[in-house]
């Protein structure tokens, strides 16, 4: 038994070794596995995007987009982010609802527009989803929930519209976990400190959509995403007073609002 | 693997047996590549069926079912990785490249190591395995 032990240590050893030993090869690297998933998200992105822009309409009012871009652009600009590799959609739907695709797109519906009070309570909100594009939780949601077979269909061409519809419910409909929202708020409120835009006004907006939240007490555990209420606690928590905050984005916030409940027509998308 | 003197000379009938149960792990192989546990069920089901066989007959279907046991230790992470990376957010990284490249060197080694013994056993010889000779000679008693 004793010469089986050592043969036996002596395969395991070879098998260990062996992988050890190619594990030292840089095989992602050699077959550009990064550039080829970068690859596969820009254009997973695109065709998102576009199945979603044919089918709803697109706001593109300048008096409406300019003043978001110039959030965006403050925000990337102080933390460090490309503002070019962020594209804002503007939507014509009442919803109160933005949301992120694969390759920076970030979809802002026009009801969320009419409901933020003022551009720092929207600059929370595209913080948090500008944070969903940085933290790569996008592709992280969409592989943990679709597949990355799925994905490879619907990238090859061959998916249905059906397949795509669907990829876009589960990013505009579906939260993600508790942990990439909690993530994406912490990071959102990192973001805006940076930018010298208070989050109290963020922290506002979901105490506000938590009001609206018909949740009944004590099931909050049942949902996918952090209670808004206990989301705008933790932003407040994380708050730091001390900083010289700008009390207004150079902005004028009440025309986009103005603007955006009056701009076009209603029809469902998805 | 060792061409060792066995204390009978096989028969014709035995050896082809004995040889089957490798063959029929082979087969096993093939079939079973995408769930590991299936060739070593059917290796396992063959062993169940020559158990009362001949000595040299149950020596060869015991060392081809643990030979097995091998295959199922690698491949079952293989393909428990693999879904991963299907599945979750999982991504691809040179561990996991390098553990597929280990894993199918390795089955590929087998998978010829296993014909050659068949060859072998077909023609009478006894051949061991290394750790899984000494293993089977613990194990299966004249």
């Amino acid at each position: 038994m004793k010469k089986a032990f050592l043969q036996l240590g002596f395969l395991v050893a070879l098998f260990f070794g062996t992988w050890y030993a190619l594990s030292k090869i840089d095989f992602v690297g050699m077959f550009r596995l990064r550039e080829k998933q970068d690859l596969n998200e820009r254009k997973l992105g695109d065709i998102l995007l576009k199945v979603y822009i044919t089918e709803a309409d697109v706001i593109r009012d300048t008096a409406i987009s300019a003043p978001l871009e110039k959030i965006k652009s403050i925000i990337c600009t102080a933390n460090g982010i490309d503002s070019a590799s962020i594209s804002v959609h503007i939507i014509d739907r009442n919803d109160v609802n933005a949301f992120a695709l694969p390759n920076g797109h970030i979809v802002i519906l026009r009801g969320l527009l009419a409901d933020c009070r003022s551009a720092e309570e929207f600059s929370g909100v595209l913080a948090h989803e500008i944070a969903h594009v940085q933290k790569n939780h996008v592709m992280e949601k969409l592989t943990k929930e679709a597949g990355i077979t799925i994905l490879g269909v619907v990238l090859g061409g061959s998916g249905s519209g059906e397949i795509v519809r669907d990829l876009l419910k589960t990013l505009s409909s579906r939260a993600y976990d508790r942990k990439l929202e909690a993530e994406a708020d912490k990071t959102a409120g990192e973001y805006l400190e940076k930018a010298g835009i208070d989050t109290e006004p963020f922290a506002n907006f979901l105490y506000r959509m938590g009001s609206n939240q018909k949740l009944p007490t004590g099931m909050e555990w049942l949902t996918t995403h952090p209670e808004s209420k206990e989301r705008a606690a933790t932003i407040l928590k994380a708050r730091k007073t001390e900083l010289p905050h700008k009390t207004l984005l150079p902005v004028d916030w009440e025309k986009v609002r103005e603007k955006a409940e009056k701009a076009g027509k209603d029809e469902p998308v998805l | 693997m060792t061409n060792t003197p066995f204390d009978h000379t096989p028969g014709e009938h035995e050896a082809e047996r004995a040889s089957n149960s490798y063959l029929m792990s082979v087969a096993a192989v093939i079939l079973g590549l995408p769930l590991p546990i299936v060739n070593l069920i059917a290796t396992f089901i063959f062993y169940l069926g020559n158990r009362r066989s001949t000595y040299f007959v149950r020596w060869h279907c015991t060392q081809a079912l643990l030979s097995q046991l091998s295959l199922l230790c690698m491949n079952s992470p293989a393909l428990a990785w693999t879904l991963t990376i299907l599945f979750t957010p999982v991504e691809i990284s040179n561990a996991y490249i390098a553990y597929m490249i280990t894993v199918v060197t390795f089955n590929i080694f087998e998978f010829f190591a296993t014909i050659f013994t068949a060859v072998k056993v077909r023609k009478g010889v006894h051949v061991e395995w290394w750790f899984f000779g000494p293993l089977t000679q613990s194990l299966c008693k004249p």
